[in-house]
Formats: structure tokens, C-alpha cells, sequence
């Protein structure tokens, strides 16, 4: 091993491990002490409900991935009592009395938490005070304050402290101001109600309707089992085994009998597809082409396209010649194989199984830390031009968008539709777009000194989107649910994916912008590429040579070049996305613009990149207007994107 | 734009230079580009966010740690987003970036190959502008609510009556001799077809009641088979109530001469968004006269007097700021010689009745606040003589009136609860209190009842359980032990509700069988009473006001009361009667509503406007509500929208209705709803949109002589007639809990969108001007670069081959002037 690529591998590893450490641990100080579980949680196996499918708002879902969108709801982004989605949501229905006073209820609001906080702390004090308890009442009030302290940073405070009669009130005080806290107010009573067991069993709807229609709703195990219920219940023999076995499972779970309740759940998940096995959910109710599920076919579409994608980025390496060929071909060929054999392996399993297994690998947001480590291979190799670093970073920048592909591919197969109708869609799909047309890029500037800069911005962009995923799912909500019936047409997919195409390109441009910047204020030359057109950066000269010649072009009119190429993208993504959404606009709503703040605040992110494009003509430090104005941009892009969506409620607030 | 190739432009002699050529050099510049860019950035982003000041140092704490300022929402603004993006200096500020764009592209940038993608883009813009002009110039938006049919009821001797289809609309209809009622009584919009040719198929069924004196059926109708039109009698079965007609009478139709049938309910208006207008109609016409109303604020409140509105208690309100808006009578206005005027608005405001002393006949209020000593409060206004405010708590604290001194013991007189059970096949009728409940003492035993087999005991006892709102019963839960079974009965004080329940619970639902009634013992409960904990005793002198207190396990203890003095109850609770007045005045008043309780979907659904009518000298003042839709009467009304004309009385005797809404405009023809269709995922409608795939109006217009063809508009699927598009806007959804079943009308959307054509093709064209600016362009430079370098190369090999040995080398041509040829 050479000297060099010693010290690309220590830099690399060292940083990356900081990082990690960085993020992990900080928010890790907000996160709740995990209580230790018991033997009876440790022992019982609810795998083979991952295959039982649970009906939602229109929608039939894996038991996993409900539980995991309804368990969120509770705990927020914290596992409810340490627990898995299921067993929570099985154990909250079947043993409430454990959570009554467990601190499980989420409070997302953080000053609404300093004031319930607040006024449980002095009227508990009160009440301790005039009770006389002597030095038990100052152990007690030390307890409390140790209690609500914790309630403050982890958010987590139990049912029954919030259901004093003094935190009830202060609730609806706030709950009548609509504009600041009312919404805060009803996330903490949906907590609260999701978590009453007789919610948990009316909306445990896991019975097909026996001998019923598409149409025709699904039933809840409590009302399917009840004796005398109004309801036609098919055949009376299941219908029997199935009481049986869910009256098995809730009295071994109350009993805290694991053997009992592992035979009890793998009786029911075995009965229940029985009842009506034409409405169970099958590879057919997917909006693919081909039903996969029945036909094998999809394990070999996913490791086919991520081959494809891998060929290409080793046709990229084999540009980089020598050892950086070994270097990326081993980890992506590997990377390959052994996503194949996973995608072999879920291949087996039905699809309500793998909807289980997507969300039960966190909807694979985690893939952000591998991103991580391409961008810190990345950035070496474009601010010294190693090309050691370069080979390690793009081998793993293909690995991250490999895995990442295939994230996107799964999400499609088990909700059955493009993944772009809510904000983690839109998030994680836009990330991809941006992988996509690195991948294109890289191809393309292979010989040009840009290499690389287009793999960095797609990486830290995709890295931030998956962050963003993975650390706040409840504004990023991974839940599948039904689109809007104003979404059911094919502009959705038109206007949709160009607009947040062109959003990724600003993003990745703000990049190479943030590098020119850095360069500019560490001292370096104010440079510029002076070609007409960004795109002529991307052809040779009459000579043969690139127009950015490695020798003689400066960092700063490399990172310009980069700039250039993606905002003039960005320009013209952005603006026939926006009239994409005029003619959808015009077709749904019968007009093409209504002035919403949506459409506007695109328009002044169009606004920006044209304001980017007039001032470069005229000014003469071009390189840093051109990189002001493109951050600017990204952030007109970002207000758009999170202050208009999640503030300022509008037409496309559903987006 | 896209860095064209500029025509150098030769600086003028100052001397020479006319000051006409000022406004050219100025458009001409792009830095007054450059300039109307970041105005027009600013001025959108205020119109559409307004401004965002930081009101905390962690300005990363958003949207927090931000204050958000709704400019054009403040007064003096008063627009919508519509209205800001068509105010003057938006449309001078497009009007300059326009002229910019021209005098720049004809001054400075030829007409060449090299400059066609720029070409494009400014002139793609400058259509697109045109485009957008006529556009908003002429855009009309409304909505246009159809309801899916009318009963057309024909009687014998009357002319015909049409009843609109809205479940529980009536109507009567009399002859000579006869009066006949008829009310909607159900609505299936998807009843199935269960006999005869169309079997298994849905229908959209109605049910109307028909009484005609003592005769009582029920007729059902269905749209579009006729031929399956029956009524619904009333059997003596019990177990049956109602049967068909054609079974027990052995006909259909109970009476022919009773023509019922359905008909279209055709709309010919479509109501204006964003728009005001005032309505009016001497009562009893059926035509409204519709005035525009211009210059009505939007955001915020006016009014001319505090002592008109009730403002929200915990702020001082908005400062009084009059209105003075004339509303213009239309051409032919039969009513042109009432004025109307618009003195105040409210954003969000309800009409609320309040008491205040100074009134003259007996209705005594009290305004009641309790305090607990760890700082919760709880107010209560009590009105003596009105059952339905004459208490609170949930009964706890009550406000009573004596006429004299000896009513205060029939107050305070306590009578236990008492169950009436009798037996009848032992002829046994005994009346007992219920002193016992096993949930205070478990242990309690069951009482036989002599000379039977029967031996109950009571579980507990519950007096006024409000079931709905107005609905209140009390409940014994007695255990009975029979002769052969042991169940609970759940006994009423309303008989008809008691019930035998299984004492078996279900282990895993928790549930209780409901039993059949065992009529071999029969138990009536008759509630308790006594004084309610806290009870307010007023009378017999007015200003005798008196608190009398019943707490468990306390003697019943009577105190004056001192008004705005705390009267301690024990356990941290005091007890405050803050105003009372025994002949108070009722005003009634629009209660303003804090902003900050305000749900801005509400959009101006809350307004109100206050109008002053002028007639013969005589001036009357009333507040009139918003209407969304201005319909006919309240028999065309939709369900969930409100219809309430206001009266009012003229010196000459008239009475004028008057309603405050949006203006309405008429449809190009009148447009009947046929079939409404919800389409839904799997499961069907779970009572939220995300279960609804797609709704579906099958609409028709009227032609000359018929209804034209049936068109469907559903979502992203408008349809074109008459120079509007009409497109799904609102529907009617099912409501389980009541057990409305919806689908009765649809909302369509209206609008014109002139020019969205040339606006197209003014961004297709910009579009291919980008493309071509950024993409073609460098490679036409790189060719034209290589053909040059090759005719240099060319002209110097020649050269060089012309050359003798030894001469010099030909002077080449300056690299400035290569590139001015590539």
C-alpha cells in the first residue's frame, strides 16, 4: 500500500468516525434511557405477522409497517418503552395497565413541554407540601424533577401525569389558540388516544370480509370474533379457529406465556389470509407492470439495475486506470452480489413480508452514512486531487446510490406507485435524480478536472435528504397511505419529478458554489469559466483538449464550471416544471396559476437563477455572484420547499 | 439572457447625445433588467409570505422564532393573492420588465444564428405576458352547486309543487277539501335493485312521507326507473313496522291520485369567488335582486361603535374604524329607491346574546365563577327561568327562582330513588327506595321479592345521563336473579329503553349480550331528588340572591350571597357571583373571535357585514351573515350550508329579505346534476378523502329543446361548455354518525381561461430558447472556432508551401480577429 493511499484511509476513517460520533451521540442526549425488557418481550416472535395484512384509510398494509406509522403517532421518533412497533402496539392493547404511568406519550412542541413541565413541577410540589410528608416529600419532589427534566429533552411523559386535571386545562387553553398551539395540542390527545386499548382493537382491522368484495370493508378481530356480531363470517369452522387462537394469544399475553403467544401468532397469520384469499394483497394489487411477487421476476430487475448502474461506474473507474480499477470494481461487484442475494432472498418472501422488512430496516434511511464516507473520500479528492481518494470515494458514492436505488426500487414495489407523492418521497426520490445524473456527468467530465464534483454534490445532497429521513420521521413521515384523488393522473409524475429534479440540481449546484466560496475566502483568484453556455464545459476544444485543462485551470474556475453546468440545468428543469404545472394546474383545477405560495415562491427560485444569469454578464467578479446567487437560489429552493409546505398552508400542501 | 452576443454599441459624443435617447440607453440596459428582477422578487415573495422578521436570537427555531407579517392583508391592503398579483405596481413592474425586454433585444442583440435562443426566450416572455393580460384580464371563477333532484308532487285539485331532494325537506300541498303533507325522509344514493329486469343494479332512491289526514305511507322513488315507484305501508307486526304495499294491499301505490315523480333540479347561476354582493327580495318572491358590493375590506374588522359588537374579553379589540360603502342599485333595480349601505365588517364574528342589567321583565342571570385554590376557574352565566342555562357542572351548580319563602322547602326536600317492580302472574306491585348499590358495597344482598321467584339488588344508580344534547334519561342497573337465570336489567326512567343484558362479559371485548326482555317482571325506576351540591336561590325579592350548599356527608346549609364577594366552600374552592341582574336586557350582538382562535380555512365563512337600510326617510340598522350561496329558499338549500335571509321591516308595511353573499353570475345554460359517482380504494369509504379515488359529476346542460349530452367532470377530468370549463370542486360526503348517507349534490368549479393557449406557446417557446441558448449555441461556436482555425491552418500550409526558401514568415492574423470570425 502506498504512503499516499495510507493516509487517504486515516484521514477518511478518522473523519468518518468523528462525524458519526458527532451526529449519533448529540442527539443521543435527547434520546430516553431504554428500560431493560423483559424475558417475556425478548422470547416473543412476531415475525410471521409481518405477513398479516392490516387495512388503513383505504389502503392494506403490512402489520409492521402499521404499526409502525401508528406507534410514531405515540412515541414520535423514540420506541415506545424500548419496544419493537408490533409488540408495543399488542402489549398497549392487551396490557394498558403496564403504560399508565410509563412515560410513552410524545410532547413534540419543545416549549409546550417546558410549560406542562412547569405546572406539573409546582402543583405536584403543592400537593407534596400540603400532604407533610417530611423528608419523603423532598426525595419525591427530587424524583419529579428528575422525571420532568428528562420529560423536557426526550418529550416522553406518561398518560397519567398528562391527564391531570391542571395539564387537561392548560391543554385547553392552548388547544383554543388555533394559530400557535391548538395543532400541538391535538398531536399530544392523538397520542394519548391512539394508545387506548379500545382504539388499538377497533382499528385492528385484519379480517377480510368473508365472501366480500373489493368494496366491502375489512373487519376488526375483535368484532369478527365477537359472539352474535352482525356481520356475515364466513365459514363458521375458521371463523372458530381463528377465535380461538386470537383468545390463545391474548390470554398467553397476559399471562406473559412467550411459547403461548409465538404458537397463538403463527396459527392466526396462517388463518387469516383463509378467510378470503382473493382479497388478500398479492404482487397484482402493485401498480408494476408485471406481478412480480408471483413471477419471481423483481429480485432479478433489482440487481439487474443495480449491475447496470454498477457497470457504469466501473466504466467511470476504468477511465482512472490502475490500482483505483481493483479498488472500485471489488466493493461494487461485492455490493452487487450481495444485494442480489438479498433481493434473492426477499424474492421468497410475500409482499406484506417484505413491506415488513422495508420498514423494519428503517425504510434503509441509514444508507446517509455511507453517503457520508464518499463525501469525505470526495471532498479529498477534490481539494487535493488524490486519485487514490477519488477511486475509494466513487466506488462508495456507487455502493450508497446502489443501495439507495434499491431502496427506491422496493418502496415503489410495496406501495405500489412511483415513490414521489409525500415530503419523504419527494426528499429521497429528488436525492435519486441527483445520483442519476451525477452518475451521467461523471461520465461525461471524465477527463475534464470537474471529475468528481458531481459525485460530491449528489452525495452531500443525498446525505443531507436521507438525514433528514432518518432523524426526523415525523416531518418526514416514510408511512405509505393513499394519494390525494387530485394526484391519480399522469402529471404527477411529469411535473412532479421534473420540479424536484430540478431542486436537487440547485442543491448540488449550491455545492460547488459553497467550494468556490471557501476558495474565494481562503485567498484564492477571483476566477471564472468564460465560455458561452455552460454546456460548451462539457465538450472538447477544436485541439481535442477539455476547456478546463488540468494544468492550467485554477480551482476556482473549476468549481464555477461545475456551478454553471447544473444552474443552467436547474434553469431549464425548473421552468418547464413549472409549466408542466400550469397545464396540470389548467386540467385539474381549470386554471394554470392561482397564485398560490407554492407556485410563486417556484417562480422566484426561477427568478433568482435568471437574476444569476443577467448578473454574471455584467459583473466582474463573476465567479463569486454566480456563487452567491446560486446559494441564494438553494435557498429560495429550501424555503419553498419546507417554510411554504410545512407553514404557510396553500393548494399543494398535500406536496 | 443566456450571455448573448451583444452588438457593440458606440458611446455617443456627450455633446451629441439627445436626451431621446435616455429612455432607450435606460431599457436598454440589463442592469435595469437586472433591477426590475430583484423588485419583482420582492414584491412576490411579500404578496405570497409576507415579511418574516426574527423575534428570537435562535432564528434557526423556525417558524418560532419568526414573526410573519401579512402585508397585504394589513389595512389599507385588503387583497388577495389575486387581487396583490393585479394591483399597479405589479403590472407596471411586468409592463417595465416587458419593455426592457424589447428595446434590449432589439438594440443589442442582432438577429443572428448565434442569438436565436436568446430571441426565443425574450420574445417566449413577451407572449407570455400577452397571453397572461387577456387571461386575467377577462378570468371569471365561481362555483355553481347542483343539487341531484326535485319530487314533483301533483295533487288532484293543486297545482304541482316541487320539492327539492334534501333529506327532511317538507312542503304541503292543499286542495279544496284536503291538505297533504309530504317530507323527504331518506335518501340511498346507491339502494339496490333487488327484483324484476334490473335486478342487482344501484339507483339513487328517495323516500318521501306522505300523510294525507289519518292515511300514512311512504313512497319510494327511483331516479331513473320510474317503473319500480311503491309505497311502504304500515303493518301491525311489530317485527315488521313498515311493509310494501303490493303485499298487504295487494297494489303498489296506496293512492294513485298522489302523482310523485323525479325531476332534474336544474342550477343557472355559478357564485363568483372572491367577491361580495348583497341580495334582496320583498318576502314571498322567489327572485333575489343581486347589488354588487366594491371596495369591502377582507382581513380585518371595521365598525363604527364599540357598544355594536362584543369584543373577545382578554383584548382591548380592534380600534373603531367606520365604513361608509354605498351599494349601487343595478339597472331596472325595483327596489332603486332603498338605499344600502355597508358600515361595518367583520372578519370572523358569530351573533352571540348576551344579558346586561337594566331591563324590565323577570328573567334572572347570574354570572358564577368558581375558583380552586390551585388557580383553575371555571365561569358559568345562569339564567333562573331557562331550563336549558339554569345549570351547570353537570348539574352541580344550579340557579333556581322562588315565588315565596316555602319554596325553599320543597328545594331542600331529599326523596331517595325508588324501583316499581311488579309481577304480574303473581299479581305483585311494590314501589321500593333504593337505599343499597353494590358499587358502594359489594357485599350487598339480593332483595326476594315475596311471593316470587325473583330477588334483585341494584348495581348503581345513574340521574341525568345526557344521551344527545336535549336528551337525558337515568338508569338503574338492577341484578336479577329469576327463577331459571340470572341477568342485568338496565332499568329507564323512560320504559321504552330498558333493556336485560347478559351478566356474562366477553373476555376479550368486554362486551354484555343483550337479552330478550323477560316480561315476567316489570321494574320502573323513579329518579331521586334533592338539592343539587351548589344552588343558587333567588327570589322572592329580587335582590335576594342566597347559596344553598348540599355536599355529601353535610347538612344542607343556606348563606346570602354578597355580590363580587368569594364565598369559601371548603377543600381550596370558592364560589363568586360576579353580576346578577334579576331584569336583565338581552342585546344580541356579533362576538368577535381573537385572531388567534380564528381557523384560517375558514376563509370569510364567519364574515359578516352590518347595513343600514334607508327607506322613506327611515333607517334601519342589521348585521346579515355570510352566505356562500345565495339560494332560492331554504328548501333549496344544501345540507352543511347555511340559509338565513334577514328581515326586514319597511315603514310602508314591506318586508324585505336581504341576504349578504357572493356575487353570482349565470351560467352559459342551466346545468342539471344526473349522476353523482364516488370511486373508492379497497374497503370502500372510510369517511376521509384518502379513501376516495376519484368523484364523478355526470352533468348536463339544457339545449334548445332538451338536455344536451351527458358530460363527466371529475378530478383532473374538466369539461368545456359555453366558453367556461367546469371542473369537481366540493362534494357532498356521508356522514356515518348521523346517518346521512351524502352524495345529493355536487359543487362544480367554473371558469374562463382565455389565452392559456398563447400563454403555452410563450413558455414552449422560451423553453426551446433555453435549450438552444445553453446546448445548440456552444456548438455552433465550437464548428464556427473549428472552421476558422481550419481555413487558418489551410491559408498558412498554402502559404508556406508558396513561400521561397528563406523569405519571411507572412504576418498572421491577430487572434481578436479569429475569434470575431469563429
Amino acid at each position: 500500500m502506498t504512503q499516499r493511499m495510507l493516509t487517504v484511509c486515516m484521514v477518511t476513517a478518522s473523519l468518518f468516525i468523528g462525524l458519526l460520533l458527532f451526529i449519533w451521540v448529540r442527539p443521543a442526549a435527547n434520546r430516553p434511557t431504554p428500560p431493560e425488557r423483559s424475558q417475556f418481550a425478548q422470547q416473543v416472535d412476531l415475525s410471521p405477522l409481518g405477513s398479516v395484512a392490516v387495512y388503513e384509510q383505504g389502503r392494506l398494509k403490512s402489520f409492521d409497517s402499521f404499526t409502525s406509522s401508528l406507534m410514531k403517532l405515540v412515541s414520535g421518533p423514540h420506541p415506545v418503552a424500548g419496544h419493537p412497533d408490533g409488540f408495543a402496539y399488542l402489549d398497549l392493547m392487551l396490557r394498558p395497565i403496564a403504560y399508565e404511568d410509563a412515560d410513552v406519550i410524545y410532547v413534540k412542541n419543545k416549549p409546550m413541554r417546558r410549560e406542562i413541565a412547569g405546572v406539573l413541577f409546582r402543583s405536584v410540589a403543592e400537593d407534596l407540601a400540603g400532604a407533610q410528608l417530611g423528608e419523603r416529600a423532598s426525595a419525591a419532589r427530587d424524583v419529579l424533577e428528575r422525571r420532568l427534566q428528562e420529560f423536557t429533552k426526550t418529550g416522553l411523559l406518561s398518560s397519567r401525569m398528562l391527564l391531570d386535571p391542571r395539564i387537561q386545562q392548560l391543554l385547553d387553553t392552548r388547544a383554543a389558540d388555533l394559530m400557535r398551539t391548538a395543532k400541538s395540542v391535538q398531536q399530544i390527545r392523538t397520542a394519548m388516544a391512539v394508545t387506548h386499548p379500545r382504539w388499538l382493537r377497533d382499528n385492528l382491522q385484519i379480517v377480510p370480509p368473508p365472501g366480500g368484495g373489493l368494496d366491502d370493508p375489512w373487519i376488526a378481530i375483535d368484532q369478527f370474533v365477537l359472539p352474535g356480531a352482525a356481520i356475515d363470517v364466513g365459514d363458521e369452522q375458521v371463523r372458530n379457529q381463528v377465535r380461538l387462537a386470537w383468545a390463545s394469544l391474548v390470554q398467553s399475553w397476559q399471562s406473559q406465556d412467550a411459547s403461548g403467544v409465538n404458537e397463538a401468532v403463527a396459527q392466526l397469520a396462517g388463518l387469516l389470509p383463509q378467510i378470503n384469499r382473493q382479497l388478500y394483497p398479492s404482487g397484482s394489487r402493485s401498480g408494476w407492470p408485471w406481478s412480480f411477487a408471483d413471477s419471481r421476476m423483481w429480485p432479478w430487475l433489482v440487481s439487474g439495475s443495480l449491475l447496470a448502474i454498477g457497470l457504469a461506474l466501473i466504466a467511470v473507474s476504468l477511465t482512472v486506470r490502475s490500482l483505483v480499477c481493483g479498488v472500485i470494481g471489488g466493493p461494487l461487484a461485492m455490493s452487487v452480489v450481495g444485494l442480489h442475494g438479498v433481493a434473492m432472498t426477499m424474492g421468497r418472501m410475500d409482499m406484506l413480508a417484505l413491506e415488513s422488512w422495508y420498514f423494519g430496516a428503517n425504510n434503509m434511511t441509514w444508507v446517509w452514512m455511507i453517503y457520508l464516507l464518499a463525501v469525505i473520500l470526495l471532498v479529498m479528492a477534490v481539494v487535493y486531487r488524490w486519485r487514490t481518494a477519488r477511486g475509494l470515494g466513487l466506488s462508495v458514492f456507487a455502493l450508497a446510490f446502489g443501495l439507495h436505488t434499491a431502496t427506491l426500487l422496493l418502496r415503489w414495489y410495496v406501495s405500489g406507485r412511483w415513490p414521489n407523492t409525500n415530503m419523504f418521497e419527494a426528499v429521497t426520490t429528488a436525492a435519486w435524480f441527483g445520483g442519476c445524473l451525477a452518475v451521467i456527468l461523471e461520465i461525461f467530465v471524465r477527463r475534464s478536472p470537474m471529475r468528481s464534483l458531481f459525485a460530491l454534490g449528489s452525495a452531500v445532497a443525498s446525505m443531507v435528504a436521507l438525514m433528514c429521513a432518518h432523524f426526523m420521521p415525523l416531518r418526514l413521515n416514510p408511512g405509505i397511505s393513499n394519494k390525494m384523488p387530485v394526484l391519480h393522473d399522469v402529471w404527477l409524475y411529469i411535473h412532479t419529478n421534473v420540479i424536484i429534479f430540478s431542486y436537487i440540481l440547485i442543491a448540488m449546484a449550491a455545492v460547488s458554489a459553497f467550494f468556490y466560496v471557501i476558495y474565494r475566502i481562503g485567498g484564492g483568484k477571483a476566477d471564472h469559466v468564460n465560455v458561452g453556455g455552460a454546456g460548451a464545459i462539457m465538450l472538447s476544444t477544436p485541439s481535442g483538449e477539455s476547456y478546463l485543462s488540468e494544468s492550467k485551470s485554477s480551482a476556482g474556475q473549476i468549481f464555477d464550471g461545475a456551478t454553471m453546468v447544473l444552474m443552467e440545468l436547474a434553469f431549464i428543469m425548473l421552468w418547464t416544471g413549472l409549466v408542466m404545472g400550469a397545464i396540470w394546474a389548467d386540467h385539474s383545477w381549470g386554471r394554470p396559476w392561482g397564485w398560490d405560495p407554492k407556485e410563486v415562491f417556484a417562480l422566484n427560485t426561477f427568478i433568482v437563477l435568471a437574476l444569476l444569469v443577467h448578473v454574471r454578464m455584467k459583473v466582474r467578479d463573476k465567479g463569486l455572484w454566480t456563487a452567491l446567487l446560486a446559494l441564494a437560489g438553494c435557498g429560495v429552493m429550501l424555503f419553498n420547499w419546507i417554510a411554504i409546505n410545512f407553514v404557510i398552508v396553500g393548494l399543494h400542501s398535500y406536496a | 439572457m443566456g450571455q448573448p452576443e451583444t452588438s457593440a454599441i458606440k458611446p455617443s459624443q456627450p455633446h451629441s447625445r439627445s436626451l431621446i435617447r435616455v429612455p432607450f440607453d435606460v431599457f436598454s440596459s440589463v442592469w435595469t433588467g437586472i433591477v426590475l428582477l430583484v423588485l419583482l422578487f420582492i414584491y412576490s415573495s411579500i404578496g405570497s409570505a409576507g415579511l418574516w422578521l426574527p423575534v428570537s436570537v435562535n432564528i434557526f427555531n423556525f417558524p418560532d422564532g419568526w414573526l410573519q407579517l401579512h402585508i397585504r392583508q394589513y389595512r389599507g391592503f385588503e387583497m388577495t393573492e389575486f387581487e396583490w398579483f393585479h394591483w399597479w405596481p405589479f403590472k407596471t413592474l411586468i409592463a417595465l420588465i416587458c419593455l426592457t425586454l424589447v428595446v434590449t433585444t432589439l438594440r443589442r442583440i442582432p438577429f443572428k444564428v448565434i442569438n436565436y435562443g436568446v430571441w426565443m426566450i425574450h420574445t417566449g416572455i413577451i407572449i407570455l405576458a400577452i397571453g397572461s393580460v387577456w387571461y386575467f384580464g377577462t378570468k371569471v371563477e365561481g362555483q355553481a352547486p347542483i343539487l341531484r333532484r326535485t319530487v314533483v308532487i301533483q295533487v288532484p285539485g293543486a297545482a304541482p309543487v316541487r320539492l327539492p331532494a334534501v333529506p327532511g325537506n317538507s312542503t304541503t300541498v292543499q286542495t279544496a277539501d284536503r291538505i297533504y303533507a309530504f317530507q323527504i325522509s331518506e335518501i340511498d344514493p346507491s339502494w339496490e335493485i333487488l327484483s324484476g329486469d334490473d335486478a342487482g343494479k344501484r339507483a339513487y332512491a328517495i323516500s318521501v312521507t306522505v300523510q294525507d289526514g289519518q292515511d300514512f305511507f311512504v313512497r319510494q322513488l327511483l331516479a331513473g326507473y320510474p317503473q319500480y315507484t311503491e309505497d311502504m305501508v304500515r303493518t301491525d307486526n311489530p317485527e315488521q313496522p313498515m311493509a310494501r304495499a303490493v303485499k298487504v294491499l295487494g297494489k303498489p301505490l296506496v293512492n294513485e291520485d298522489i302523482t310523485l315523480s323525479l325531476d332534474y333540479q336544474p342550477q343557472k347561476y355559478f357564485h363568483v369567488v372572491d367577491s361580495w354582493a348583497l341580495y334582496l327580495r320583498e318576502q314571498g318572491s322567489s327572485e333575489w335582486v343581486q347589488r354588487p358590493i366594491e371596495g369591502l375590506p377582507r382581513y380585518n374588522d371595521y365598525f363604527a361603535d364599540r357598544s355594536h359588537v362584543w369584543l373577545p374579553p382578554d383584548m382591548a379589540g380592534p380600534r373603531p374604524n367606520p365604513l361608509d360603502i354605498l351599494v349601487e342599485p343595478i339597472t331596472d333595480d325595483p327596489y332603486h329607491n332603498i338605499d344600502l349601505r355597508i358600515t361595518s365588517y367583520l372578519r370572523y364574528a358569530f351573533m352571540d346574546q348576551r344579558r346586561s342589567p337594566g331591563g324590565s321583565i323577570l328573567d334572572p342571570t347570574a354570572v358564577v365563577v368558581l375558583r380552586s385554590s390551585d388557580g383553575r376557574t371555571s365561569r358559568a352565566e345562569l339564567v333562573a327561568l331557562d331550563p336549558n342555562h339554569n345549570s351547570a357542572l353537570d348539574g352541580n351548580l344550579v340557579f333556581q327562582w322562588i315565588m315565596a319563602e316555602e319554596q325553599l322547602d320543597t328545594i331542600m326536600e331529599v326523596q331517595a330513588p325508588a324501583l316499581t317492580i311488579s309481577v304480574p302472574q303473581a299479581s305483585i306491585e311494590i314501589t321500593e327506595p333504593v337505599t343499597q348499590l353494590v358499587s358502594g358495597d359489594p357485599d350487598t344482598p339480593f332483595i326476594p321479592i315475596e311471593g316470587s321467584e325473583f330477588s334483585y339488588r341494584v348495581r348503581f344508580i345513574q340521574d341525568g345521563l345526557t344521551i344527545t344534547p336535549g336528551d337525558v334519561i337515568s338508569v338503574a342497573a338492577v341484578e336479577i336473579n329469576g327463577p331459571d337465570s340470572s341477568f342485568l336489567r338496565w332499568v329507564c326512567d323512560d320504559p321504552r329503553r330498558t333493556r336485560d343484558m347478559s351478566l356474562d362479559v366477553d373476555a376479550q371485548t368486554g362486551h354484555m349480550e343483550t337479552l330478550p326482555l323477560d316480561e315476567r317482571i316489570v321494574m320502573d325506576y323513579a329518579p331521586g331528588h334533592g338539592p343539587a351540591p351548589m344552588t343558587l336561590i333567588g327570589g322572592p325579592e329580587e335582590s335576594t340572591l342566597r347559596l344553598m350548599t348540599s355536599f355529601a356527608g353535610q347538612e344542607i346549609h343556606l348563606q346570602p350571597i354578597e355580590i363580587g364577594s368569594s364565598i369559601d366552600l371548603g377543600a381550596g374552592v370558592a364560589l363568586l357571583v360576579t353580576e346578577y341582574a334579576p331584569r336583565p336586557r338581552i342585546e344580541v350582538r356579533p362576538a368577535i373571535i381573537p385572531k388567534s382562535q380564528r381557523n384560517r380555512d375558514a376563509r370569510e365563512q364567519f364574515s359578516m357585514i352590518r347595513a343600514e337600510v334607508n327607506y322613506q326617510g327611515a333607517m334601519q340598522a342589521v348585521w346579515l351573515p355570510f352566505h356562500m350561496f345565495t339560494f332560492q329558499d331554504a328548501g333549496h338549500s344544501l345540507p352543511r350550508m347555511g340559509f338565513q335571509p334577514t328581515v326586514v321591516h319597511l315603514p310602508d308595511g314591506k318586508h324585505m329579505e336581504l341576504i349578504f353573499g357572493r356575487r353570482r353570475l349565470e351560467l352559459p345554460a342551466p346545468v342539471v346534476l344526473e349522476d353523482f359517482v364516488m370511486d373508492t380504494h379497497v374497503g370502500g369509504f372510510t369517511g376521509q378523502a384518502v379513501s376516495v379515488l376519484n368523484w364523478i359529476s355526470l352533468i348536463r346542460f339544457q339545449t334548445q329543446d332538451d338536455w344536451g349530452e351527458q358530460l363527466h367532470v371529475s378530478v383532473n377530468s374538466p369539461q368545456e361548455f359555453g366558453g367556461f370549463s367546469y371542473f369537481q370542486s366540493q362534494w357532498d360526503p356521508p356522514d356515518p354518525q348521523s346517518n346521512y348517507r351524502g352524495l345529493n349534490y355536487t359543487v362544480l368549479g367554473v371558469g374562463n381561461r382565455h389565452g392559456v393557449n398563447v400563454q403555452l406557446a410563450g413558455t414552449c417557446l422560451a423553453v426551446l430558447g433555453m435549450i438552444y441558448a445553453f446546448y445548440i449555441k456552444p456548438v455552433i461556436k465550437r464548428r464556427r472556432q473549428q472552421a476558422v482555425y481550419a481555413r487558418v491552418s489551410a491559408e498558412r500550409a498554402a502559404s508556406k508551401r508558396a513561400q521561397p526558401t528563406g523569405a519571411p514568415e507572412p504576418e498572421l492574423e491577430p487572434v481578436a480577429t479569429l475569434k470575431e470570425q469563429a
